[in-house]
């Protein structure tokens, strides 16, 4: 089947180690990156790596190339729960992911993507993965160590073993039917077809390191016979488990040096890597019909089996040599042309010598090639590595680069006499015909081979620019009146408010140790500006009264801008823009100066934009060269169309002057003088800075001054372009622009425009103007001196308007004196991404810049974890193996020295003499009597916690105070129970009685809590949370038969308004993913509610997800005091042990009262269709609520409490039902503004607090205005000054400011981009009298000050030259200034 | 001199170039690009290479070497690529 048809390569996706991204993964390669690293306890156990040791269950090499230990991942992007993709097959997250973007890639989303025949073809093993080992520790390991313990310690009681066997199973992490379905391995293709909904095949095949390449060969297939429009082949291998690396360190083929050193003499073994790859293939025909772009396309796909061989493990060079034939035989390509192979290349001595013998026999001839193996660089990703290997191959073809190959120090052999060799550094490869072909050879001996050719020329390496990544999206600011308040302010860093002053930190990923760095740069004192994300100005140069100078650059040898993000940014609708055009300038060929200008004003004016979109503004501007343009442009002294039309019509090669050169010379203007002594047709035309002017001059020239500069020690470079601009060597050139230029419409200046020519500002006379253009074209740039004289006139702020070197020219003229330099684009960072970098720059000296802008908020995102390391069952069950009670508990033969112990005791033996049913365990006089010992709770000790705050808070929310995370009632039951089982440790509690709250045990801040437990008299045991909660319960040995469910069917059974994902996603339940176990809710009446809850696996979540479904019933049932918590219980029996995590329980609730302030109801819990536990008078306590206050606190960042109206908001106390005060400033305040308002006394909280209320709804009204929604309360904090407070946070550079006027029980806010005055009076008041109020405010008059009214009338009137408006609303008068 | 002394040198004359005090231990192998890492503009350049040439004298020309790189070689420049020409300059002299 010679010359079938090609199939084109349109889309590429990949996450490799070090790399997590195709461009990145190119990068590495290109550079030879070494991306092995050590193994981390977070994948597995340290114990398990002992260098000597062949046991079976030890490792002698920890080193491996692997992804992050946690990776991020968009559950939100793919709709799928947060919980869920936890609990999932990490690899099949992350293959969803790359699955996403390597279509994508190939310009397939949405529509274009649904409406097509889209095949999903994986490679993937069966090995051990997190999601296995998950269940098989839950449901043989659980087992296997209960069943040792009982078979080691017969003397151990069953309750023990129980509860470490249950702890063990909840430590296993979650595992319930979503995540059940995970295990089937073919998942990992079916839900890329399912998430993606994509219709054609899709399935996983296995086929061990060959698996990759034998999906391209089912993909090629299924293309060239029609079957799919589409299809994503690649491989997929993640989280290899601990027992993955002894199998290999069991055959010896791993690496002890901790390196794959393939095709060297010194090799000795391979390294275990991770990750997943993944190509979009089409046909050649059809890709090249529908436009894509083609990477690279398969010609030919071979593989063959080895057939009977020495074993299993021996690799034959006869199945290899067949699969090779195969495959070239269908490309019809001439193996001569070969010249790069990926090789299967393992580093193993058996491999690598069988994969050069096959080599040499079926490419015995033909000129040199290269020979390679990524995986020297990542590992051996195994069923992905044939499409580690592919990528890699498609990309060189692609960019014409044949890669190196790491640790190929001593080339075997075999290499000598072939046409093989292995590189170390990265090659060009000009080849037009650029032919390459990828081995994977699999366990077993099943051998797969794909030929490959360019498409067309080869595409550049594009230069990397940096996105901000996760980490560099999060900011911290902070701003202090002076280095040492800083560092105070650091300290209370991350949550701390923003703060106000002129010493400022701007610090970009605040990991704790960039924080220590950030202090010492604030200790040092010195200004830190920029580098390595941080900025530090001690004293902001604008805040000293600094000027800013935007300079524009001209056409530089680099121009390279990345400039879609900033468009998209701009303006999410808009085309990508005209500075795009063309392929990015790098390199030494000539650059069209014409193009290159063009796109050099288009990138000035984009930049120019962002910057005002960003609130900032010039006072004075400049021009580099060309940049002189772009600055008229910005000055409004010439159109820019015009200017683009002059472009545009200058052909090309009219701005150059042949046979004359531009060398850069890194020295002053002494040195270079001295250089062009006695030369002719030569003259310095930029005196850039200190260190750097530029020659302009004819060939020869040039050649010798250069090196004359070079000889004395100066750098000197030819410059890519050939002009003679500000030489006298344009002279001759000046006439077609002397033309133009009359003809241009000039304007003067809006503000200073300085000159390189002149070292001043530009004239106003258009005449003049036109002069110096021309005079520019033709005279000396004296950068040095006009940076000065801008310095000299007050710049301190120094932004470059577009990419290039001024920021460098003037940091070096300015070296040691205060000030900043800063670009609007970097061609090494995306270009919204600078602009960021440029908007902290510039607040940290105080600009007044809209930082809102361009901070992101944080996505839907969840961290998916790779290891499944062994599991530590905590600090609680620690020496419950050993006999003997816990310390603090009183033994029962010390009971004789206390007098009441011993009455107690005796009391006990005689219920007992008395034939009481109670169990002789618990008179037992060995036994204890009472318990009891402090525990401290937190976040800390208990994270699981932080899903139960009452007051969500936007997601990764820096300050856990203010959820306000609380122990759940049912925590605390649990809490009693352990305090209970103490005194009778081989008990179960098979009953609780009288189950009472006092109050909320929150954790945060941390909380020492007394736990005690006491025998009653009847055999039962008291068990309290001192203070806190109490209970009294009834142990025995065994649970008791469960009695049948006694709940029948609802008699009016109706769907619940919300099902159970929109009981946590709209908030009608507060809990976070630990305690979100309903996963099926309804049907109701009212009579009562069911359920079913799958276990989650925060401590007490069962109970409280039972508590959640009696709680929506009055949710479901009632329009009023919706929100219930619970407060007693009356009984509850348990006839069986706590389901483990994951496990699904139905619950029955039947409601037998409700009324103004309480819920009573009774619930049944059934598990494998028995009683697994009952509670009978479950009181729920109802908070006075009223609708609307209801939703604020479900959904604040969607609600305002306060009342809007035109021109302000209004809170008033008495329009709401609340459950409290408390609760409503936990809604709306912060940590620090808490604080704040707990200082201010009783009457000043109630103000503060209104004031609070009213100012952030203001602000949210104000900036829903400008588009931001979606608030929290606690993202805005405000300054402590009551009646204007400061805006905190990045919102302070809005620009926005707020006024509160208060009275009794009201407040009313506004918030503006101007300043304003507000006042608030009762209706009955004069309206005149308000507006004076307003007016004095809003001028900063004293109260008694005389201010006249000038005029309007009572709505409207002009009060000391301040517009005021009235409105009465309700009660009230308000009264406002307008500008 | 071994490569790792000549690194280390290196190493420190970028770091006083960049003026970095807050960075004890710049993080500086032979990996790192002058360009996309360190972020080192061309009048830094400069000031490195008067820094190189004092330190190793005249039969290190690393002034001659870098005006003869091609403008793409300069962008992608690393440390190591310094490196080898220090040791193979040193080797040669």
């Amino acid at each position: 089947m010679a010359d079938a048809p090609g199939i084109a390569v349109i889309g590429l996706g990949c996450a490799f180690p070090g790399s997590p991204d195709v461009e990145s993964y190119w990068r590495a390669i290109h550079k030879g990156v070494d991306c092995i690293s050590e193994v981390s306890e977070a994948r597995w156990d340290a114990r398990f790596h002992d260098p000597q040791s062949a046991a079976v269950d030890r490792v002698y090499s920890r080193r491996a190339g692997l992804l992050p230990d946690a990776v991020r991942f968009s559950a939100g992007r793919f709709g799928i729960m947060p919980v869920a993709a936890e609990g999932a097959e990490p690899d099949q997250m992350l293959a969803l992911q790359i699955a996403a973007d390597t279509l994508a890639d190939a310009g397939l989303e949405g529509e274009a993507l649904t409406s097509q025949r889209v095949g999903v073809i994986l490679g993937r093993g069966g090995y051990l993965t997190p999601g296995l080992v998950r269940l098989s520790q839950k449901v043989r390991e659980a087992e296997q160590i209960a069943s040792l313990l009982e078979e080691l310690a017969p003397e151990l009681d069953a309750g023990t073993v129980a509860r470490i066997k249950t702890r063990f199973q909840e430590r296993a992490g979650s595992f319930g039917p979503d995540t059940a379905i995970g295990l089937v391995p073919n998942l990992a293709a079916s839900r890329i077809a399912n998430r993606l909904d994509l219709r054609g095949p899709a399935y996983t095949v296995d086929a061990a390191c060959a698996s990759a390449l034998i999906a391209v060969e089912h993909a090629v297939r299924e293309l060239r016979e029609g079957r799919c429009d589409v299809v994503l082949a690649g491989g997929v291998h993640l989280s290899p488990d601990v027992s993955f690396f002894a199998v290999f360190a069991q055959l010896g083929a791993l690496s002890r040096a901790g390196r794959l050193a393939a095709f060297s003499d010194d090799a000795d073994g391979l390294v275990i890597g991770e990750g997943i790859g993944m190509l979009a293939l089409k046909r050649l025909d059809r890709a090249e019909a529908d436009g894509d772009r083609v990477y690279a396309v398969i010609r030919g796909v071979g593989s063959a089996s080895d057939g009977r061989a020495a074993s299993v493990m021996t690799p034959r060079v006869d199945g290899q040599v067949l699969a090779l034939r195969r495959a070239w035989a269908e490309s019809g390509v001439d193996p001569r042309s070969l010249g790069l192979v990926e090789a299967h290349g393992t580093g193993t001595e058996a491999g690598d010598k069988a994969e050069l013998a096959t080599l040499r026999e079926v490419f015995a001839d033909g000129p040199e090639a290269v020979l390679g193996s990524v995986k020297s660089q990542i590992g051996h990703t195994m069923p992905a590595a044939g499409a580690a290997g592919l990528i890699k191959a498609v990309l060189a073809v692609h960019h014409g680069v044949q890669p190196p190959t790491l640790h190929c120090k001593q080339p075997r052999a075999e290499l000598a006499d072939s046409r093989f060799t292995v590189l170390g550094k990265a090659r060009k490869w000009s080849a037009d015909e650029r032919v390459a072909a990828v081995n994977a050879f699999g366990f077993g001996g099943i051998n797969a081979h794909v030929v490959l050719s360019a498409h067309g020329p080869a595409v550049p390496t594009p230069r990397p620019v940096k996105p901000l990544d996760d980490a560099q999206a999060r900011v911290l600011l902070l701003a202090a009146s002076s280095p040492e308040a800083l560092l105070a302010r650091l300290d209370e860093a991350p949550g701390a408010p923003l703060g106000v002053g002129p010493c400022r930190l701007a610090l970009v990923d605040p990991t704790l140790e960039r924080i220590e760095r950030a202090r010492k740069a604030i200790r040092r004192g010195e200004p830190w500006r920029g580098r390595g994300g941080m900025w530090f100005s001690p004293a902001g140069l604008l805040d000293e009264g600094g000027k800013v100078a935007w300079l524009f650059p001209g056409i530089e040898a680099v121009f390279d801008p990345e400039t879609a993000s900033v468009v998209r940014w701009l303006d999410p609708t808009a085309e990508p823009l005209a500075v795009e055009e063309g392929a990015a300038h790098v390199g030494p060929d000539a650059i069209d100066l014409e193009s290159t200008g063009r796109r050099v004003v288009a990138l000035a004016q984009l930049l120019d934009r962002s910057l005002r979109k960003l609130g900032l503004a010039p006072d004075m501007l400049g021009g580099h060269s060309m940049g002189e343009w772009s600055a008229m442009i910005a000055a409004g002294m010439l159109d820019a169309g015009e200017i683009d039309a002059f472009l545009d019509e200058t052909a090309q090669g009219t701005l150059e002057v042949p046979g004359v050169l531009f060398a850069a010379a890194g020295c002053g203007v002494a040195k270079a003088e001295a250089a062009i002594d006695g030369l002719s047709g030569i003259a310095i035309s930029h005196d850039n800075c200190p260190h750097q002017v530029i020659l302009c001059g004819e060939d020869a020239s040039i050649a010798v001054a250069r090196e004359r500069l070079i000889a004395d020690g100066v750098i000197c470079q030819v410059l890519p372009f050939r002009s003679g601009f500000h030489s006298p060597l344009f002279a001759d050139y000046l006439a077609p622009h002397r033309e133009h230029f009359a003809r241009f419409t000039l304007t003067p200046a809006a503000l200073p425009l300085y000159s390189a020519t002149t070292v001043d500002t530009y004239p106003d006379d258009p005449a003049a103007i036109r002069d110096l253009v021309l005079r520019h074209l033709v005279e000396p740039l004296r950068y040095t001196a006009l940076v000065q004289r801008l310095y000299a006139d007050g710049a301190r702020v120094f932004v470059q308007v577009g990419t290039g070197s001024l920021t460098g020219f003037v940091d070096d003229t300015l070296a040691g004196k205060p000030h900043l330099a800063v670009a609007a684009s970097e061609p090494r960072r995306e270009g919204l991404a600078q602009l960021r970098n440029l908007a902290l720059a510039l607040w940290a000296e105080g600009a007044d810049v809209d930082l809102a802008q361009v901070l992101p908020k944080v996505g839907l995102e969840v961290s998916l974890s790779l290891g499944a390391p062994l599991i530590a069952l905590g600090d609680e069950l620690r020496g419950s193996l050993t006999a003997g009670p816990a310390s603090e508990v009183l033994q029962g033969e010390h009971r004789e020295e206390t007098p009441v112990m011993s009455a107690f005791a005796e009391a006990m033996a005689a219920l007992t003499r008395a034939g009481s049913e109670v169990h002789a365990a618990f008179v037992d006089k060995t036994r204890p009597q009472r318990f009891s010992e402090r525990r401290r709770l937190s976040v800390a000790t208990e994270p699981d916690l932080r899903d139960h705050s009452f007051f969500p808070q936007p997601l990764g929310w820096p300050i856990p105070s203010d959820g306000y995370p609380v122990v759940p009632m049912t925590m605390t039951i649990e809490l009693l129970l352990e305090a209970g089982r103490k005194l009778a440790p081989d008990a179960v509690v098979v009953e609780a009685r009288g189950l009472r709250a006092f109050k909320w045990l929150v954790v945060e801040p941390e909380v020492e809590v007394e736990l005690v437990a006491e025998r009653l008299e009847d055999g039962w045991v008291r068990a309290r949370v001192v203070d806190y909660a109490e209970i009294e319960l009834r142990l025995a040995e065994t649970y008791p038969q469960a009695p049948e469910p006694a709940f029948g069917a609802l008699p009016d059974p109706r769907p619940t308004p919300v099902d159970a994902r929109q009981l946590y996603e709209e908030r009608w339940m507060f809990h976070g993913p630990r305690y979100q176990g309903v996963t099926s809710l309804g049907p109701w009446d009212e009579s009562g509610i069911e359920g079913v809850i799958t276990a989650p696996r925060g401590p007490g979540s069962l109970l409280d997800n039972a508590g959640q479904i009696l709680g929506y019933w009055l949710m479901a049932a009632r329009d009023e005091d919706q929100l219930a918590m619970p407060v007693s219980m009356e009984r509850i029996e348990w006839f069986g042990p706590h389901p483990a995590v994951g496990e699904r329980v139905s619950c029955l609730v039947r409601v037998r009262a409700v009324d103004e302030g309480s819920l009573t109801g009774d619930v049944e819990l059934v598990h494998d269709g028995k009683l697994w536990c009952r509670i009978r008078r479950w009181v729920d306590h109802r908070f006075q609520t009223d609708p609307h206050v209801w939703r604020v606190m479900r959904q604040p960042e969607h609600t305002l409490l306060s009342a809007e109206h035109a021109g302000f908001v209004l809170f008033d106390e008495q329009a709401h039902r609340a459950p409290s005060r408390d609760w409503l400033m936990r809604r709306y305040l912060g940590e620090a503004e808490k604080k704040a308002m707990l200082a201010s006394g009783p009457r000043g909280q109630r103000a503060f607090l209104n004031g609070r209320i009213a100012a952030k709804d203001a602000l949210r009204v104000a900036l829903r205005e400008d588009g931001v929604e979606g608030l929290f309360p606690v993202e805005l904090p405000l300054g402590d000054v009551v009646e204007a407070p400061a805006l905190g946070g990045p919102l302070s550079a809005t620009g926005l400011s707020v006024a509160v006027a208060h009275l009794p029980g009201v407040s009313v806010a506004r918030a503006t981009h101007e300043p304003c005055a507000l006042a608030l009076r009762p209706a009955s008041a004069d309206p005149a009298d308000a507006a004076r109020e307003v007016a004095r405010k809003r001028k900063g008059l004293p109260e008694d000050a005389p201010v006249a009214i000038e005029g309007g009338d009572a709505q409207c009137m002009v009060v000391a030259g301040v517009t005021v408006r009235t409105a009465r609303e309700g009660d009230y008068l308000v009264a406002w200034s307008e500008t | 001199m071994s490569r790792e002394q000549t690194l280390r040198t290196l190493a420190g004359f970028i770091a006083e170039v960049l003026d970095d005090e807050l960075d004890d231990d710049l993080d500086i192998d032979e990996d790192t690009s002058f360009s996309d890492d360190l972020e080192l503009e061309s009048i830094e350049f400069v000031a490195l290479a008067e820094l190189v040439q004092s330190h190793y004298g005249d039969h290190v020309d690393f002034v001659g070497w870098i005006s003869n790189l091609e403008l793409d070689a300069i962008i992608g420049l690393s440390v190591g690529d310094v490196v080898d020409f220090i040791e193979r300059s040193v080797e040669a002299g």
